[in-house]
């Protein structure tokens, strides 16, 4: 069973449910995780709370054969959001051979797994189909 | 300061690699220990510290979580034990941190010593560890192999490279292998069978992939100026490097098409060893090939070739065992294991071993200066480190 933390999901909430990130006030840089140092510029809690684009496109990805899942390969990609900041996660209702670097993605909101009695959810992108509200 | 010709190696210990179910933690530390004593004609009580690598601690966490354990198995005396983790780095980083205490006179004699009972782990595999433990959603889903695999797909969309490359990068570490009878697989594999083989992470497939291992490696340190007492031939640290990067896989200015901390901890350690074209200086390299792909993109990260001409590289053949820079002449993680910790020290014991003309059937010719490099990856980072020895 994957491990799982209720404090960590309630310090996390806005960043998995809301999809927050942050944007650096000095340098710009748009990024998620947050975190307290601006991993561009190296300034310190100066950050904007902002919503980060549920669209995208691949940068790289692979095709996972080991991890368990019912059904495999599970496609795993890193995302360029569009207006910036990074996104790695699973491509689900894709067909596996349509992947490619560049593919335009949309994010849409998952149940990753149950485990300890807590439901986690976060963010799985699929090949761009329609205009996504934001 | 530099530590370069100030630490000796004067002895190195290794065991057999593989899924050893009939040896214990103990077992594997202390016939690596005693071999690399017997080496250095020191014993036991002349050492005065040891550095411990172990990544991934077993049984409870009671064996390798501090160095209480290796101090009760090797009944080690007063001289403390500092246990070292730090991803696959883990066992070139001990020996670094070893190497600054002996250099700067702390200690005139130390052990470094790397080991891991992978078999034993309480995760019971790597994969099952990446689906148990981490961050319970950032990146779930990924591998290891699929981690490194993120790369090999961003690498061949920019450069020539494709899947051919690693295969013949697969070929030749099975090979080297075959020669090495402390090796996990001792067995040379053709072309086809590496092309061919199932789907791991693509585009990397079975023969792309080392195994995890159990096994132990050490090797007894020294301070230069007394290296001559001991009876026996000894090489020199020329120059270490550690850089530990903050650019996961979330982070845009990972390229993936390499790893910037290879070219950091590369350019740490020949400046330290006075390297300026390491195609040309390098004899000999142990490098990184927990994936066929870690070991493409580390030749553009040493310098043994420009970024973007490691295809060319393996195409020329310069990495077989009697090209111009034989790279894995061990058989490399692929066909040694990969017990974490104690691959970096078992890499630094094959380079001293080439370089003292050691190396039976692998020996290089005219070996005289020789780098053991590691890599890791993880979800929120990567760490290299890069330890050059050479002739006395």
């Amino acid at each position: 069973m994957p491990y799982t933390s209720f404090m960590l999901l309630d310090r996390q909430k806005r960043e998995n449910l809301n999809f927050h990130g942050n944007k650096c006030k000095s340098c710009g840089w748009v990024f998620f995780p947050k975190s307290r140092v601006c991993p561009e510029c190296g300034a310190k809690d100066d950050f904007e709370d902002i919503t980060l684009a549920r669209k995208g496109k691949v940068f790289t990805y692979t095709k996972e054969y080991l991890y368990p899942v019912p059904e495999t390969p599970m496609v795993m990609a890193v995302i360029d959001l569009d207006g910036g900041g990074r996104f790695f996660t699973h491509i689900t209702d894709c067909d596996p051979d349509q992947i490619a670097i560049g593919m335009p993605v949309e994010l849409t909101l998952r149940m990753f797994h149950k485990s300890d009695g807590f439901y986690n959810y976060s963010w799985k992108g699929r090949p761009a189909t329609q205009e996504v509200c934001s | 300061m530099s530590i370069k010709d100030r630490v000796a190696v004067i002895g190195v210990g290794c065991t057999k690699f593989g899924e050893l179910f009939d040896k214990g933690y103990e077992d594997l530390a202390v016939e690596a220990a005693f071999e690399a004593f017997a080496d250095a004609n020191i014993s036991p009580e002349d050492i005065e510290a040891t550095w411990l690598g172990t990544e991934m601690p077993s049984t409870g966490n009671s064996e390798g979580r501090t160095g209480a354990s290796l101090a009760n198995y090797l009944k080690l005396g007063e001289g403390p034990v500092t246990r070292v983790a730090n991803y696959c780095a883990t066992g070139t980083d001990s020996f670094r941190n070893a190497c600054f205490a002996v250099a700067c006179g702390a200690y005139k004699i130390a052990l470094v010593i790397g080991v891991e009972k992978m078999r034993d782990v309480e995760s019971r595999s790597l994969i099952n560890g990446y689906v148990e433990w981490g961050h319970p959603l950032y990146g779930k889903g990924n591998t290891l192999p699929g981690m490194f695999a993120l790369s090999a797909t961003r690498y061949f969309s920019q450069y020539e490279a494709k899947k051919e490359h690693l295969a013949k990068i697969a070929v030749k570490n099975h090979y080297n292998g075959s020669l090495n009878p402390k090796a996990h697989f001792q067995k040379a594999i053709d072309f086809e069978k590496a092309l061919k083989a199932p789907m791991v992470a693509e585009p990397l497939g079975l023969f792309d992939c080392c195994p995890t291992t159990d096994g132990a490696a050490a090797a007894v340190i020294c301070s230069a100026e007394i290296a001559a007492n001991f009876n026996k031939d000894y090489v020199l640290v020329k120059g270490t490097g550690l850089a530990t990067g903050r650019d996961g896989r979330f982070h845009q200015g990972n390229q993936f098409a390499g790893f910037q901390t290879t070219f950091q901890a590369a350019a740490q350690a020949y400046k330290e060893a006075g390297i300026t074209d390491p195609r040309r200086e390098i004899s000999v390299g142990e490098i990184h090939d927990c994936f066929t792909i870690t070991e493409l993109l580390t030749y553009e990260g040493l310098g043994f070739c420009e970024v973007g001409g490691a295809a060319r590289f393996i195409d020329e053949g310069t990495n077989l065992l009697d090209g111009s820079l034989p790279c894995n002449t061990s058989g490399g993680l692929k066909s040694c294991g990969h017990p974490i910790g104690a691959t970096g020290v078992r890499q630094i014991g094959e380079v001293t071993n080439q370089i003292l003309g050691r190396a039976d059937k692998r020996q290089v010719k005219n070996a005289r200066t020789g780098l053991a490099h590691n890599i890791g990856l993880g979800v929120c980072g990567e760490v290299a480190c890069v330890v050059v020895l050479g002739a006395k």
